[in-house]
């Protein structure tokens, strides 16, 4: 991924295309308008949303055109949004959004290949704003795993988890309809390097209600942000 | 115990100071906050901020499945006032 850039720079293959999956990924700069054909057709409900709203809307609409074009699927129109505010994707296609300042990416796979899937990328988050954070992020189970590195690590660490744990809290959504929480699941990274998390579940009772109590998912990183992955 | 309207206040200025641009905007608490602008990091830490400065505690499952502002403040104005 390339630094951030004044005209958007769609890149139709990302980092997690690959088998069953298309990867499309967007950066733009986060100040700019970004023109999407069919953006006047913006859902009622984000027509008098906030200009950075519809900015990622728009960037993840982008996004999920073209890894859907990938996938052989052409859209003409945007991506419509559910009651939810989870877009809705195409009969025999399922996918994922993600938009942090300045990048989004669409990640989509045909239909029975995987139950479910779900993508995420954050901004390194600075240690300042993750002191007034962590304890809604991360468990004392986290912090003390993570203590192993060294405090100039931390704030990766912490990036890498906060994504990750957004990812398997999408992931899991659409098959469940239950959103759930940050602290409800725990992420493991015994060795950074690899590109690889582990996720656990915290609540006993997600046996019943998830699709997945336990699982890995992949993550990439560059100078500016982790991206997460992670699929059932 | 606080007031809806102090509760209100105290997520108004989380809200201000962590997306940009809303400073001094009227804003709608009909609305989701990510289309007020937040991301998901915005969105924790309006919240936990909004909590800690209330000194109430919030059962985090709650916190899970709210759709817009006016639910964020009538949870908080509802264990609020069975704190206090």
């Amino acid at each position: 991924m390339a630094p951030s850039i004044a005209q958007p720079h769609l890149y139709p293959v990302g980092p997690f295309s690959g088998g069953p999956f298309h990867q499309a990924c967007l950066e733009h700069d986060p100040r700019s308008w970004i023109d999407l054909p069919g953006a006047d057709r913006l859902p009622v409900r984000l027509q008098s949303a906030h200009p950075a709203r519809k900015r990622d809307f728009i960037a993840g609409r982008l996004c999920a055109r073209r890894a859907l074009m990938n996938l052989g699927r052409e859209t003409r129109e945007p991506l419509p949004m559910r009651e939810d505010g989870l877009p809705r994707w195409p009969a025999g296609t399922l996918g994922s959004l993600t938009h942090t300042r300045g990048f989004a990416s669409a990640l989509v796979a045909p239909a029975g290949t995987v139950r479910c899937l779900g993508l995420d990328s954050e901004n390194w988050i600075p240690q300042k704003r993750i002191s007034r954070i962590a304890p809604w992020v991360i468990t004392d189970n986290e912090r003390n795993n993570a203590r192993r590195y060294s405090d100039k690590w931390f704030p990766r660490m912490f990036t890498v988890m906060y994504s990750a744990k957004e990812s398997v809290i999408k992931c899991m959504y659409p098959l469940d309809g239950i959103r759930s929480g940050l602290l409800d699941w725990e992420i493991g990274l015994e060795d950074f390097g690899s590109g690889r998390f582990t996720f656990k579940s915290t609540r006993n009772s997600n046996s019943e209600i998830h699709p997945a109590t336990e699982g890995w998912g992949g993550f990439v990183i560059d100078d500016q942000r982790v991206m997460t992955f992670v699929h059932v | 115990m606080a007031s809806r309207e102090e509760i209100w206040n105290v997520i108004h200025k989380h809200l201000v100071d962590t997306v940009e641009n809303l400073d001094g905007q009227e804003i709608d608490t009909s609305k989701s906050i990510m289309d007020l602008g937040a991301n998901s990091l915005d969105i924790v830490e309006i919240v936990s901020c909004s909590i800690r400065e209330l000194k109430i505690k919030v059962p985090r499952n709650e916190l899970n499945n709210l759709k817009n502002i006016d639910e964020l403040i009538d949870l908080l104005h509802k264990v609020s006032n069975a704190s206090g």
